[in-house]
């Protein structure tokens, strides 16, 4: 764990003087990690043990600011320590309660890497170690978001914001029919369910441009005259225009307004809507959307 | 903290390593068996050298104690080579340490270091590094 743990918001003599007090905080821990059995470990281990004090610090200094004080003031780091693995078990039971919303939110959409991740997402919860090994994720997350997790978050809490972004691709998503979110996915990839695609950003392709359109968002269908009136607003050799992504963002707006999604998801939707805008500009100079807008030949 | 400071941090054991070898001396004098100033030093070194082969960080004293009490309990501990063969034994240690995954607690492995080095390698601290982990775990010419 390098300059962005728990010393990047410490000036030089801070460090120095909080670096013996970290050492016999690594010390204690790994001495109860070996039960007493063994006064040395592989470095391997111990770096690990290291960056999970880190993590736990840095959680709980960025949490409650008032305990940045307390690590160079306090003569021992336990009681720190001890107040930040408090937290973190709040914060996976709070993950756990999202994990929980996830599996009864998640779409009746058959695709393999989203059951398969769900599924063990569990596992995290059997084998987080928030003693020893807190920054760690003893789980596989194959599932691709629209919004990927910043991989700056660890442990617990890339497990939260990876379950918090899930539960609005879930919500999105659910606000369609299975079957014309299983037409919508079958035109921009026939093996969706096999694939590691994500589900919500191919809904919201199709939802986004009958958006800009004016038309219904329900069937998530759009035709080749659907793509022809897209290309013509998207143009960007008309200067009176807008950007595509002036257009997409309103678009957002608007179908966050319909489907009456909260502050978050709207928000979420944004961020999907500017990323597509970015494809669209691209597709457009080409002067084929079927790449950013896909659907039926017709 | 950019981690190699983590184990310039080890340099603090080195002291207490110092202090714990001279502590050693103390108590295997009465076996006949003492150390120099200078070759305090030298295990000092020697153990530093064989925690960064191993790939070890070391968090507590006590290792080196234990090996020297037993090393004087060995019918091959010879006054004249105690150093050295100390030397040899906490190399060893380090090394059997990492190879058995920690699966041996340090008393343990102490234990079967010596009687390896009593039962099969002669008394040579140094031939104990030429066995396979299996060979310490269970000797040579077991299964």
């Amino acid at each position: 764990m390098g300059e962005t743990g728990l010393f990047s918001a410490l000036t030089e003599p801070e460090r120095a003087a909080l670096a013996p007090k970290l050492w016999a905080l690594l010390r204690r821990q790994a001495l109860l990690f070996t039960m007493d059995d063994s006064t040395s470990l592989p470095q391997e281990t111990a770096e690990r043990l290291y960056d999970s004090l880190s993590f736990t610090l840095t959680a709980l200094v960025r949490a409650r600011p008032d305990s940045r004080a307390r690590l160079l003031r306090e003569p021992d780091l336990c009681g720190l320590l001890r107040e930040g693995q408090a937290l973190l078990r709040e914060r996976t039971a709070r993950a756990q309660q999202l994990y929980a919303q996830a599996l009864r939110t998640a779409p009746p959409l058959e695709n393999r890497a989203l059951l398969d991740t769900l599924r063990g997402l569990g596992r995290f919860f059997k084998e987080y170690d928030s003693y020893y090994f807190a920054q760690e994720i003893p789980c596989d997350i194959d599932y691709p978001l629209a919004e990927p997790v910043p991989a700056s978050l660890a442990g617990v809490d890339y497990l939260t914001a990876y379950l918090e972004r899930l539960l609005l691709e879930n919500d999105f998503c659910g606000r369609f029919s299975p079957a014309a979110a299983r037409g919508a996915l079958s035109w921009c990839c026939p093996d969706w369910r096999g694939q590691l695609v994500n589900l919500y950003e191919n809904l919201a392709a199709p939802a986004l441009g009958l958006c800009v359109l004016g038309k219904p968002l329900a069937a998530l269908r759009l035709t080749d005259a659907d793509r022809a009136a897209l290309l013509d607003r998207l143009d960007p050799r008309a200067a009176a225009r807008r950007t595509a992504g002036e257009l997409l963002l309103a678009a957002a707006e608007e179908a966050a307004h319909r489907l009456q999604l909260g502050p978050a998801g709207a928000a979420y939707l944004a961020a999907a809507a500017r990323a597509l805008a970015v494809r669209a500009a691209v597709a457009a100079r080409s002067g084929d959307l079927r790449g950013a807008f896909p659907g039926p030949c017709t | 903290m950019p981690d190699d400071a983590l184990f310039s941090l080890g340099a603090l054991q080195q002291a207490a390593a110092l202090q714990e070898l001279r502590e050693c001396s103390e108590v295997t004098a009465p076996l006949g068996y003492t150390l120099s100033e200078t070759e305090v030093r030298e295990l000092a070194v020697c153990r530093t050298e064989a925690l960064r082969g191993s790939g070890r960080v070391e968090f507590a004293g006590g290792v080196l104690r234990r090996l020297a009490l037993r090393l004087a309990r060995s019918p091959y501990a010879d006054r004249g080579s105690f150093a050295a063969m100390l030397a040899d034994l906490i190399e060893a240690f380090y090394f059997f340490k990492t190879e058995t995954r920690d699966l041996l607690s340090d008393d343990e492995l102490i234990e079967l270091l010596g009687q390896r080095l009593d039962e099969d390698c002669g008394g040579s601290a140094e031939a104990l590094l030429g066995l396979s982990w299996q060979e310490l775990l269970y000797g040579r010419g077991e299964d």
